[in-house]
């Protein structure tokens, strides 16, 4: 059996341990100074799983919330950057879990494949140039989530089903419809 | 082949993959809004001292906080009275002087313990001002401010109780400063909403 993949590394330049520290102990300063060094990682990571710049928006502040409230738990056995990006994804996914559910396990007609591209996010019309953000943007839910987590981030299919309760086999279907698509559009 | 390495990998895929940026800021600061939650939330939680941590986590972590949270009831009456009260000040108020009150703050005892007591005369003179003022305000309304106040004054009690049950306690401490604070600060709010019907 094939070792699972390792998850890509997120490269960064970690918070001072001090603002770390006082965080934890309650200091929302100090927290304030995190996010201002962590908030482009995790809005890169809302934007791609939401496809969308609003609730990429209120994803990123929702994880925030959620680790100020977490952050005493955070043991330092991951980065702090690693955390909040498993901590992210975790609200994503819990965030109306029926419906992400729902949208993981819908499998398109190959029709689906001309529906018009949603509303592009902010960040994306400033960067033009980066098509390759537009067609994830553009790709259904499920299978941009499993595109996402997978080929972008380095998650397993058993960590993608564990945490969306959705089968592995349904992960991969939405995974090669994901690059096809993609695929299609880079040709264009 | 791991999963990683399916058939429909395309080299050009992964590669734009690659070249993703790890970074993209959002369009506009979201601080503001996060950090409003943070304060909405440090009404039920605050910093406590550190307990003793186990020999796993002391190398970890060794000044790691932990938090102590109110029962669910409170939380929801003083999130109501946090909405209340800036609701009704955004409402009725344009630029409301907030009565003067002496400044506020912990009076440290001998025995190293500290006392309220001017939150307690700064609380004592904005309610009885608040009671000669409240007779100008419809009767809904005063209804509305008797209710949150004893909410707030049922939270500070229960600050109170605890502190009592460790006197030493830092964490207690902040607890009550925070109780008092939101007290003083909602007799401030409703004694300027209250000042508007004097004129």
């Amino acid at each position: 059996m094939p070792a699972l993949p390792v998850p890509r590394p997120i490269p960064h330049s970690p918070p001072p341990a001090d603002d770390l520290r006082a965080a934890q102990a309650g200091d929302a300063e100090a927290f304030g100074r995190i996010y201002r060094a962590e908030v482009g990682r995790v809005h890169a990571l809302a934007l791609r799983l939401t496809g969308d710049a609003q609730r990429a928006e209120e994803l990123v502040q929702d994880a925030f919330v959620r680790a100020w409230r977490k952050l005493p738990t955070f043991r330092a056995e991951s980065s702090l950057a690693t955390w909040l990006h498993r901590l992210t994804v975790n609200v994503f996914l819990l965030d109306d879990r029926g419906a992400r559910r729902r949208a993981l396990r819908e499998l398109p007609d190959e029709d689906l494949d001309v529906r018009p591209g949603p509303r592009r996010s902010a960040a994306l019309d400033v960067e033009d140039q980066i098509d390759l953000e537009r067609a994830i943007a553009r790709l259904p839910e499920g299978a941009r989530v499993a595109f996402v987590l997978f080929d972008v981030y380095g998650y397993s299919h058993e960590e993608i089903a564990a945490e969306s309760g959705v089968a592995k086999g349904t992960i991969r279907v939405q995974l090669h419809r994901a690059r096809r698509r993609l695929r299609e559009e880079l040709d264009r | 082949m791991t999963d990683h390495l399916m058939s429909d990998d395309d080299p050009r895929l992964r590669d734009a993959i690659e070249r993703l940026p790890d970074e993209i800021p959002p369009g506009r600061d979201l601080w503001p809004g996060i950090r409003a939650q943070l304060e909405a939330e440090r009404v039920v939680a605050l910093p406590t001292a550190p307990t003793a941590p186990t020999a796993p986590e002391a190398a970890a972590a060794p000044q790691r906080g932990r938090r102590v949270s109110l029962p669910v009831g409170w939380v929801a009456a003083a999130a109501a009275v946090l909405v209340l009260a800036t609701a009704t000040v955004t409402w009725r108020l344009r630029d409301p002087a907030p009565p003067p009150v002496a400044q506020e703050r912990p009076e440290p005892l001998s025995d190293g313990l500290v006392t309220f007591a001017s939150y307690e005369r700064s609380a004592a003179e904005l309610t009885l001002l608040l009671e000669q003022r409240a007779e100008r305000l419809e009767p809904a309304t005063r209804a509305v401010l008797e209710r949150s106040l004893r909410t707030i004054d049922e939270a500070l009690q229960e600050a109170r109780d605890a502190l009592a049950r460790d006197p030493a306690s830092p964490g207690g401490r902040a607890f009550v400063e925070a109780a008092w604070r939101q007290k003083i600060d909602f007799l401030r709010r409703a004694n300027a909403v209250a000042a508007l019907r004097e004129g």
